[in-house]
């Protein structure tokens, strides 16, 4: 049994923002459907599954400097890729966490931010849209699970 | 009418340009068992009404007041480490030496919130006195929230929760899985008993004493009248030796001269005056 | 004291450095996988306390922390997982191979000072976590 829902992903999603990224004003619900940038990790195994985690270049940079403690204008592409890979990371670690087990997580993969056609044809079960700093982030779940 | 979600907005505004602390979205269910002490306070009965007196009376103590109430952490396992200490070391080993004929105990969590305190008491119990087990240990947590006494009934924690103070040791010990949280063992859930109750609303209803009445960060919400009326509620509430803990920024000084205080493991803790 | 922190995410290691020098630790040392932690120990000096994630490339935490429990020698580091893995056997397994701690990500700045406080290397939890309430 799954309990996945747009529910659990907001609030494991804004536990993770408030964790992570504290100095910034909380993650809100928002209705921005896209971004620029996408971290993607897969879910294999029990239950089987890719977690997309995608905001806009604007949200990723300042994440990013949030993260390493660095100014805007040091911020590396590399700095980008790790940090909003990491944040992938986390909330697909805890999404991991909702679903039957056990499984195991695949290193984040960078796509481009409107990237919704998976490849493996898993259907998009789950989008849910946020605003943070007046940006768009959206966490995106795929499964072939029917529950 | 409850805290409605602009009211929330405007909470985590304040709390974050006095505290530099960012309230989550998930904390919106804290405001309405943190301002209700509050509200009673200046005779508001509902926290709706209540922040919106806030919003419109710029009233900078208030606001203060406020801003302490939300950002109070009272969900830790074995808070402040300091009266744990002292319950292991010196407050348990005194109780049960003069109670060892009656061979009974009991301990109250006078704001139990979401159960944190009172389950660690009875962790505590469990892992250093396994010879109490054959007493009559009676574990008691009030709550003026209703929520918050389904929650410690509950005894179901997330792991946001359990990361707060809680040994790796002792959560493998005392909790199982239940779904993508922890749930207490059946061994201690069965040792508690949760029930709302409003300490500022004296006198209190018919309770038992107490060996150990844990009051902490409970008396900063009221005024100088009630902060005297509940001081001698639980006075009266307390066994003949019993311990009462304050939190770390309250005292009885001041408010009631039948006191005095006896400190272990840098904690401190309260007792009635022998005449 | 010394803390190695091991985790492929360098962003995961420079948010846990920045909290470590925020308490006044500032000997600190990176491993981006459990086999250059490893390799990192053995060394040495070794470190007092090491922070290891579950999952990560080449070695994973476990077999870290396996490896290094067999070694004998360095019985002396604390260890703590800190990791998304939260379910209860896997908390299991992390204590049984000689991790001493585990905090589960996300995790906020408190909630890591806790656990250092429980190891026993910041002193008492009031005045870690006020310190950051007035600041």
């Amino acid at each position: 049994m799954t309990i996945l829902t747009s529910e659990n992903i907001a609030d494991l999603t804004q536990e993770i923002w408030s964790a992570m990224l504290s100095e910034h004003a909380p993650l809100m619900p928002g209705d921005a459907p896209a971004g620029d940038i996408q971290a993607a990790v897969d879910i294999a195994g029990e239950w089987n599954g890719t977690v997309g985690l995608s905001c806009s270049r604007d949200a990723a940079r300042i994440a990013t400097g949030a993260i390493f403690g660095l100014p805007d204008d040091e911020i590396t592409e590399a700095d980008i890729s790790d940090a909003v890979g990491e944040l992938a990371n986390v909330v697909s670690g805890n999404i991991k966490s909702l679903v039957p087990g056990p499984s195991t997580l695949s290193v984040p993969q960078l796509h481009d931010g409107s990237w919704t056609d998976h490849p493996g044809r898993l259907a998009l079960v789950l989008e849910v849209r946020f605003s943070w700093v007046d940006e768009p982030v959206v966490v995106r779940v795929w499964t072939d699970d029917p529950h | 009418m409850t805290v409605a979600n602009d009211q929330f907005t405007f909470l985590q505004e304040l709390v974050y340009k006095r505290s530099a602390m960012v309230l989550s979205d998930s904390k919106a269910y804290l405001a309405e068992s943190r301002l209700m002490p509050l509200a009673r306070a200046i005779g508001i009965s509902d926290t709706g009404e209540f922040v919106a007196h806030v919003r419109r009376s710029h009233d900078v103590k208030l606001e203060e007041q406020v801003v302490e109430a939300m950002t109070i952490n009272e969900t830790l396992w074995f808070r402040d480490k300091r009266p744990f200490d002292a319950l292991r070391s010196h407050v348990l080993p005194d109780l049960i030496s003069r109670k060892a004929s009656a061979r009974q105990l009991s301990i109250w969590s006078a704001a139990s919130s979401s159960g944190q305190e009172l389950y660690s008491v009875a962790i505590l119990l469990e892992e250093s006195f396994p010879q109490m087990r054959d007493w009559r240990v009676s574990l008691l947590g009030t709550d003026l929230s209703r929520e918050m006494v389904d929650k410690a009934t509950s005894g179901v924690y997330s792991s946001m929760e359990m990361n707060r103070g809680l040994p790796a040791a002792m959560l493998i010990r005392y909790f199982s899985q239940s779904g993508s949280s922890y749930r207490l063992t059946d061994t201690i859930r069965s040792k508690v008993r949760f029930q709302q109750m409003n300490l500022a609303s004296t006198p209190w209803p018919s309770l038992p004493v107490f060996d150990v009445i844990l009051l902490r960060n409970v008396l900063i919400y009221f005024d100088v009248g009630t902060k005297q009326r509940i001081l001698q509620e639980a006075r009266r509430r307390l066994s003949p030796g019993g311990y009462l803990l304050l939190g770390t920024a309250e005292t009885t000084s001041g408010l009631s001269g039948e006191f005095e205080t006896v400190s272990a493991e840098g904690a401190v803790f309260y007792r009635v005056k022998e005449r | 004291m010394r803390v190695l922190l091991v985790d492929d995410s360098r962003a995961m290691r420079s948010i846990v450095a920045r909290i470590l020098r925020k308490i006044g630790i500032f000997d600190i040392d990176e491993a981006a996988d459990g086999q250059e932690a490893l390799d990192r120990v053995k060394a040495g000096p070794v470190p007092d306390l090491a922070l290891v994630d579950w999952n990560m490339p080449v070695m994973n935490g476990l077999d870290f922390v396996i490896s290094v429990r067999k070694e004998g020698e360095f019985r002396s580091m604390t260890i703590m997982m800190v990791t998304t893995e939260n379910e209860h056997g896997q908390i299991v397994r992390a204590l049984a191979a000689g991790a001493h701690e585990y905090l589960i990500k996300p995790f906020d700045e408190e909630a890591l000072i806790d656990k250092l406080a429980i190891l026993g290397f910041v002193g008492n939890l009031d005045e870690a976590s006020s310190e950051q309430v007035h600041s």
